[in-house]
């Protein structure tokens, strides 16, 4: 306690030290004058009570100093000396020192802003009560969800959460003041807020009781909705809502942070019996670990099915925590990216490592004086490490703020829900500690010590300390150069990979022609359209149409191309037997209009098109194949005439089978060419197109091929779709060249970014390479003077000097393609087309790198070459 | 050497506190003055190291301090004994007198057993 108390103290004590050194000086002349008054008394000479008093103190000088010692901290006066220093040897060599910070902020704002989403992604936790055990309830097939008496069941039995909701994201069309619109709705169970413990804004939240069918219809508005569409009166509570032409009420606002899982513009409540596919979250009691509550839903979906009859089964539930839902299959990706900017951090360091060396040459002779005067290893080691501190500090906070910047732009352009959250928090500040520290160290160390292993003698004599000191200096230099030519390559190689990739990407043929083909989403009500006439409404509004100016062809299907997943199993008749190793192919079904293959772009290879007949009649069943389902099942065979059936799965709904007919051999009209549907980088699965009149569906994607730009053709669509029905809206307008460049925007911001990072990595490794040839240039100044004194010709001292370049250059290529092998292999599965050991890659890496280096240089070789001897040998 | 300096760092405290105690607030002269009085000269101390003794004392709060004016007239920087400074000065001397204790009986059980 009192040790702590004399430390407050002290540390008080370090901002008025001018007052207690007056002080102390005033006190011990105060001791003085009494000792010699009392001297006096004693009868000695003035003189002699003087010498007395002074003797007896025992040093002034080191009493003070003592004094000083003991009242404030030795080492924190030493590193304020220090950091003057520093500061006044930084502020002499001001555009070096600038440099220097440019380029660390530039590495740090990539690390951070890199580290920003790691940190998002995989440490911080969500901005939720216990988020940490917040609970997807899902389904083993993936994309799948449970009914509305599985809700019930899993709410009601479990023992294992605290709160359970679930939720559908849907859409409704929505009117108001006249203008159809289409609105993104959460279809909710009531206890879905208190899982993430949303707090009305406004209002109340729903009840238990409007959940039971037949029950007036409510609904919550989201904080922007309310905003924009109520401009946030209170009067909105009550009012009404008509949603798919029914009435639904405002019983509350949602708080502005309830975008999780996605935001929409209204909360629906789902009410019991409800026929939609819902999917929950859950937060799990304390103690409860994953895996018992994985066991508990599992029972409960046990004892369901059992009093279940087959086609009423559905998928045993699985759970996942938040963050592996979420971001379960971006962590390869987002590991490469820190690693890449780890990478450039490192080059970033070894440049500034090779100019700290250089510098510290030509601090040499100080350094000699300093260790002359008695300074230790370790206080020159601490000065030099200081003035790395003080580089690498504003460099680190400068590239902190810019990384910010850079994430705060990208996360407003991409229109980032509230829960992201990238901002500055304890494990980021301590990463940047980290990262201050770790740079510090690791560009300021090593010529720090290599400073403080001066030889006195050596040093002291300038002249010599030219010739022999600097040989050790430059076998650094040359050594960090390497360094960081290798990490560059690494970097380009692996940028290189990706681009390459991509390029392969957009080379894939699609199967479709993507140019003006204009789609959007229609959702019919369901209320007002019942079953076929669903197919009805989207007949006539097809054939509407077609008869638009400058529209060549129009259709619709349930699924885009490179769009979703509606799969299932087939049975084949006439199959090719079935390899053992393989499992069935879960098969992609389309719903298609005629005219599908037209405005798509598809190639028919045979056969012929649905036409509005097909499909009409009830035992009218065809199908139409692609090469990749003929492949196969019938290798080499013609797949018309042949049948195929849906097989009667667990989860199908066998109801609607039967009554579309769907339970029937349908058979092969048509063979059309393959379409990239999962990804243009994917492989080419199987997939049957069926006649749009055996889905009810209420949602279809509507297709136009038009002569005109697609912005012209929307107003005209809109009103013929309102001439129809005036309570529908348009979903998702986007064309299909969007479309494809949707699919490929991953990759095309990957490559983007890594090459960024790896041009960035070149420009500084041949910077430094330029630096440290410029150098021996300029060292090395006597002595080329001598050699053309003694016959060299100018072409001799070019080779001579471009050559200690183009070494340096094959070394660190050597040693960056090994690196390059063994990073390529670690993304291997991220690249597309080409295998890791790619030799068009290596040989542009190689001839980039060979060009830049040769500019590099060039430069210094030719200053060298046009060394005048005289000149350079009096220069000495 | 060394050894006896740090004895000495430690027991200066000690007598400073009580030196206090028993004259009342004084200037860092009068103090060293006094401890050198009752060593009986044995202990001859420069006046000066009283000072980062006066001022460790102080910070860890057992002293405190103010500018006073001497006996005959001249400004002085006067100690003074605090609470917290009373109870470590009695803490200190409980101890001293313990260590006090055992020594003497070690070194006169030496003595029985030669």
């Amino acid at each position: 306690m009192r040790t702590l108390r004399a430390w407050i103290v002290r540390l008080c004590s370090l901002f008025k030290r001018k007052q207690l050194d007056y002080e102390f000086g005033e006190e011990i002349e105060c001791h003085l004058a009494m000792h010699i008054e009392d001297n006096l008394r004693a009868g000695m000479s003035p003189e002699e009570a003087r010498r007395n008093a002074l003797i007896k103190f025992g040093g002034v000088d080191r009493i003070f100093e003592e004094h000083r010692d003991r009242r404030g901290f030795r080492w924190l006066a030493e590193l304020q000396r220090n950091l003057c220093y520093a500061a006044r040897i930084l502020w002499k060599q001001k555009a070096l020192s600038l440099i220097v910070i440019g380029i660390l902020a530039f590495a740090s704002a990539a690390n951070t802003a890199v580290f920003s989403i790691y940190n998002f992604l995989f440490i911080r936790s969500f901005p939720y009560p216990h988020s940490e055990r917040l609970v997807y309830v899902g389904t083993s097939g993936g994309y799948g969800g449970y009914d509305s008496e599985s809700h019930h069941r899993y709410r009601e039995e479990n023992r294992s959460f605290e709160a359970f909701g679930s939720y559908n994201p849907d859409y409704r069309n929505y009117s108001r003041k006249g203008e159809a619109r289409t609105t993104t709705i959460l279809l909710v169970t009531c206890d879905f807020a208190s899982v993430f413990q949303y707090q009305p804004a406004l209002g109340r939240g729903f009840l238990e009781k409007e959940e039971g069918p037949g029950e007036p219809k409510v609904v919550m508005l989201s904080h922007s909705f309310w905003q924009r569409e109520f401009g946030g009166s209170v009067s909105a509570l009550g009012e009404t809502l008509k949603l798919d032409g029914e009435v639904h009420t405002v019983v509350g606002v949602l708080p502005s942070n309830a975008d999780f899982p996605q935001p929409a513009d209204l909360w629906v409540l789902f009410q019991k019996g409800q026929g939609d596919t819902i999917r929950g979250y859950g937060r799990l009691k304390e103690g409860v670990s994953l895996e018992q509550a994985q066991q508990d839903l599992t029972r409960i979906h046990k004892s369901m099915m059992e009093t279940r009859s087959m086609n009423e089964y559905l998928a045993p539930p699985r759970l996942r925590f938040l963050r592996e839902k979420l971001f379960g299959n971006v962590g390869s990706t987002i590991t490469m990216l820190l690693f890449a900017v780890g990478i450039l951090l490192l080059i970033v360091c070894l440049n500034v490592a090779g100019i700290m060396l250089a510098r510290s040459e030509s601090r040499s002779q100080e350094m000699g004086i300093r260790t002359a005067l008695g300074a230790s290893r370790a206080g020159i080691i601490r000065q030099l490490l200081t003035e790395s501190l003080l580089l690498a500090l504003p460099g680190v906070l400068l590239g902190l703020l810019m990384g910010q910047a850079l994430l705060r732009l990208i996360a407003l352009k991409l229109e980032a829900p509230s829960w992201v959250r990238l901002t500055p928090d304890i494990p980021f500040l301590a990463f940047c500690v980290v990262l201050t520290g770790a740079t510090t160290a690791f560009f300021g160390l090593a010529p720090a010590l290599q400073a403080a292993r001066v030889n006195v003698q050596h040093s002291l004599h300038e002249a010599s300390s030219r010739l022999s000191a600097s040989g050790a200096k430059r076998r650094g230099l040359k050594m960090l150069v390497v360094g960081e030519l290798a990490f560059a390559v690494v970097l380009l190689v692996g940028a290189g990979l990706l681009l390459r990739s991509w390029q392969k990407m957009l080379a894939v043929d699609p199967g479709f022609r993507a140019d003006h083909v204009f789609t959007f989403n229609i959702k019919l009500p369901p209320p007002a359209y019942k079953g076929i006439d669903d197919s009805r409404f989207f007949e006539r509004f097809i054939e509407s149409l077609r008869q638009l100016p400058g529209v060549t062809a129009a259709s619709g299907a349930n699924v885009l191309p490179l769009g979703g997943y509606n799969q299932f199993f087939f049975d084949v008749e006439g199959a090719a037997p079935h390899p053992a190793a393989e499992t069935d192919p879960a098969i992609l079904m389309r719903w298609i209009f005629p005219d599908y293959f037209k405005t798509m772009g598809v190639t028919l290879v045979s056969g012929r098109d649905f036409n509005a007949e097909d499909g009409r009649a009830k035992n009218s069943c065809v199908a139409i194949v692609d090469q990749s389902f003929a492949r196969r099942y019938w290798p080499g065979a013609d797949p018309i005439g042949k049948r195929i059936r849906i097989r009667a799965e667990d989860n199908l709904q066998g109801q609607w089978r039967k009554e579309v007919g769907l339970d029937r051999w349908m058979t092969v009209v048509g063979l059309t060419r393959n379409v990239a549907h999962y990804g243009l980088d994917r492989a080419i699965e199987p997939g049957v197109y069926i006649p749009y009149n055996k889905w009810r569906s209420s949602q279809m994607y509507i297709l136009v091929r038009s002569t005109v730009d697609p912005a012209g053709i929307v107003g005209p669509i809109r009103s013929q779709l309102r001439k129809l029905d005036p309570d529908v809206g348009i979903l998702f307008p986007m064309t299909m060249t969007e479309v494809v460049k949707r699919s490929t925007l991953v990759r095309r911001v990957l490559s983007i970014v890594m090459m960024l990072f790896a041009v960035a990595a070149l420009l500084i490794a041949v910077a430094g390479v330029y630096g440290v040839v410029n150098y021996t240039v300029s060292r090395r100044t006597h002595e080329i003077g001598i050699r053309m004194a003694l016959g060299a010709t100018r072409g001799q001292i070019l080779g001579m000097v471009a050559g200690g370049g183009a070494r340096l250059m094959i070394v660190g290529a050597i040693l960056g393609v090994a690196g390059a092998f063994a990073a390529s292999q670690a993304m291997r599965n991220m690249l597309f087309g080409i295998t890791a050991f790619d030799v068009p890659t290596y040989f542009i890496v190689g001839a980039v790198l060979i060009g830049a280096v040769a500019a590099a240089t060039l430069l210094p070789a030719r200053r060298a070459a046009n060394i005048e001897p005289m000149r350079a040998l009096r220069s000495e | 050497m060394s050894t006896k300096t740090d004895v000495m760092q430690g027991t200066l405290g000690l007598m400073v506190l009580k030196t206090l105690e028993t004259m009342g607030p004084l200037h860092g002269y009068g103090i060293a003055r006094r401890i050198e009085q009752i060593s009986g000269n044995l202990l001859s101390v420069n006046y000066g190291t009283i000072y980062p003794a006066l001022l460790k004392l102080e910070q860890e709060g057992c002293i405190s301090s103010e500018w006073g004016v001497s006996d005959n007239n001249r400004k002085a920087k006067y100690y003074k004994l605090t609470r917290a400074g009373r109870k470590q000065l009695q803490e200190s001397a409980r101890e001293w007198e313990q260590t006090k204790c055992i020594l003497e009986q070690f070194l006169t059980l030496g003595e029985e057993s030669s």
